[in-house]
């Protein structure tokens, strides 16, 4: 199944890359999002049918509401290590970790405050973390590490990588990254900018 | 977010509906399987398909690349205590 997800992925972006036609990739992004509903309608009816949500998320213990701010710290400090490491800056870097895989504001937000060049680069940083979490987030569920699966997706656990979690790792995991997702999603516009203020 | 939000509303009534109905609501999992392809398989055309993202990929896909891999593995390992906290809680009190 992992192997197929992955076939399926760069089946994509070679049909992108060498099939698109000019001019339909409006089309492909309106196709993508109109999946992205259904999906999240049909995540919605399968949750309902697995018994009582409330109690379930009252049952989640109140530990596990500890993991977005660990997987925003995570990233954070991780992007610093990564500016310091590619010589680009320490606080552009954690930055760029801060986007936490929302790639449309957090490139523009980057754009807006540091310049075009690292607005392209947290784009794309975060373009490539969605692909990770599609390839990653499988392995560590099968792997019994659901909630270090979750913080993979970033801000999109709450919708791209949704389908995923919902997928391998059932109804407790998929309340506990729409709470991930909306949590990671309301800091992204603070952190971003704010990380950006302490460029020197 | 709020349509997003919306969307999953929806089918959560939907989904309380379809409790008298457990021959449909069994289908659901094929259903989000399939869609799951038809996304994964739609975003990856939009990757490959956008002028952009591959011009940009041939400049600092490499640094693009090493970004995400580092924040992917931070976000993990800062959240590792709690996912092995979690294990040994499944173990001990099975769903």
């Amino acid at each position: 199944m992992i192997l197929a997800l992955i076939g399926t992925l760069l089946a994509g972006i070679f049909a992108g890359v060498f099939w698109l036609p000019q001019g339909s990739l409006d089309l492909v992004s309106q196709g993508v999002t109109w999946t992205l509903y259904l999906l999240l309608f049909l995540i919605g009816a399968d949750m309902a049918g697995s018994g009582n949500l409330w109690k379930k998320f009252i049952q989640l213990d109140k530990r596990l509401f500890l993991l977005p701010v660990l997987s925003i710290l995570g990233s954070v400090v991780a992007g610093g290590l990564t500016g310091t490491l590619l010589q680009i800056g320490t606080w552009q870097g954690a930055a760029i970790g801060g986007g936490m895989g929302w790639y449309s504001i957090s490139g523009v937000l980057l754009g807006q405050t540091l310049g075009a060049q690292f607005g392209a680069l947290a784009f794309l940083t975060n373009i490539f973390r969605e692909l990770y979490a599609f390839i990653l987030m499988p392995l560590l569920f099968r792997w019994n590490f659901g909630p270090s699966a979750i913080t993979i997706g970033g801000a999109t656990t709450m919708d791209t990588t949704l389908p995923i979690i919902n997928r391998y790792g059932g109804s407790d995991m998929t309340l506990l990254a729409i709470l991930h997702g909306l949590v990671c999603s309301a800091a992204v516009p603070i952190i971003v900018p704010f990380l950006a203020s302490l460029v020197p | 977010m709020n349509t997003l939000l919306a969307a999953l509303g929806c089918g959560l009534l939907f989904g309380f509906g379809l409790r008298r109905f457990p021959n449909l609501a069994k289908r659901i999992p094929f259903a989000i399987t399939m869609g799951l392809f038809a996304l994964i398989f739609a975003m990856g055309i939009q990757v490959g398909g956008s002028p952009e993202v591959m011009e940009s990929v041939v400049e600092i896909g490499s640094q693009a690349a090493l970004f995400a891999l580092f924040t992917v593995t931070g976000s993990v390992l800062f959240s590792l205590p709690l996912a092995l906290w979690w294990r040994k809680r499944q173990r001990r009190v099975p769903s």
